[in-house]
């Protein structure tokens, strides 16, 4: 039972390594499938709206732990 | 022959198996050193079973499945996976976390280990151990391989890369017969984050529709955003430290 604790907090922990960076990460994918399902907006712009939503979510995420710590 | 993305997949599985092999085994070599080495052998063994058995029964069955069906939701788990790794290796860089101590870690491990059991004989605390130690680090190994090999006809390329490192971890290791504090594995963590949240973030477009200008290369710029974000980080963390 304990090694199947582990193993499911290691695949917790897999994907989850700070909450609130998964929850805003998942919310901007969830955002660019609505933007490219129900509204007629280009790829291309939703791919980097991606990638800068993803950027932008680590970088804040990284700077207020650090800064949090100190 | 090879393309970007297999090149990125391959050193992905190499690097990212460097790192949790290096991390399985120093505590496969407390317990060989405490509890016997067939006690550390048998676990091993046993761990390196079950996450072939993974890989073997989950990297077919979903490399059938058509590719648009795979894109976006691997793409999601190695954009999560990744950017955790990137997160870790951001604030280790910048000295916000401690970094991993293999010789810390293997002095606990082996404190912990030295009493009780028995060297003459298979000894159970000791082969669950070296066990856990294999199967939990192999955990992440296997979802890497199986992420970026599936779809593309990469597992077995992945796999390979996987192995490899884990056979020059363990020569060396052999050779050497201490922890392996030597290796950077924070910087391999960098490299295996970006390339991960890399694969990740074009694997989502992909499976949104995106044709991502440069084709192939788009990897490699998304790469280079997420590496220049990274160091740029690290850089502003040290210098508000300062």
């Amino acid at each position: 039972m304990s090694l199947l604790r582990q193993i499911g907090s290691e695949l917790y922990s897999m994907f989850v390594s700070d909450a609130v960076m998964t929850a805003l990460t998942l919310a901007i994918v969830l955002a660019a499938a609505a933007l490219r399902h129900f509204t007629g907006t280009s790829p291309t712009l939703v791919g980097f709206g991606v990638l800068l939503g993803c950027l932008s979510v680590l970088i804040v995420r990284v700077l207020s732990y650090g800064l949090k710590s100190k | 022959m090879f393309n970007a993305h297999a090149i990125t997949a391959i050193s992905a599985a190499f690097l990212a198996s460097t790192v949790e092999v290096t991390e399985a085994y120093t505590i496969v070599l407390a317990v060989g050193l405490t509890r016997g080495w067939r006690s550390a052998a048998a676990g091993t063994a046993a761990g390196l079973a079950i996450l072939a058995f993974i890989v073997v029964a989950f990297g077919p069955m979903l490399s059938r499945l058509p590719l648009t069906a795979l894109q976006f939701p691997i793409g999601v788990l190695l954009l999560l996976f990744g950017m955790g790794w990137l997160r870790k290796a951001i604030l280790r860089s910048a000295g916000i976390i401690p970094l991993h101590d293999e010789s810390a870690i293997f002095e606990q491990e082996f404190a912990e280990l030295k009493d009780g059991g028995n060297r003459e004989r298979i000894d159970s605390g000791g082969v669950l151990a070296a066990f856990q130690s294999v199967l939990l680090e192999g955990l992440e190994v296997v979802f890497i391989v199986i992420a970026v090999g599936v779809g593309r006809g990469l597992l077995i390329p992945a796999a390979v890369g996987a192995a490899l490192a884990c056979i020059l971890v363990l020569a060396i290791g052999a050779v050497v017969h201490k922890p392996l504090s030597q290796v950077p594995e924070n910087t391999l963590k960098f490299a295996v984050g970006v390339m991960l949240t890399s694969f990740g973030v074009y694997w989502i477009g992909e499976g949104l529709g995106v044709v991502w200008p440069g084709s192939d290369f788009a990897l490699a710029y998304i790469a280079g955003a997420f590496l220049v974000s990274g160091l740029g980080s690290v850089a502003l963390l040290r210098r508000s430290a300062a």
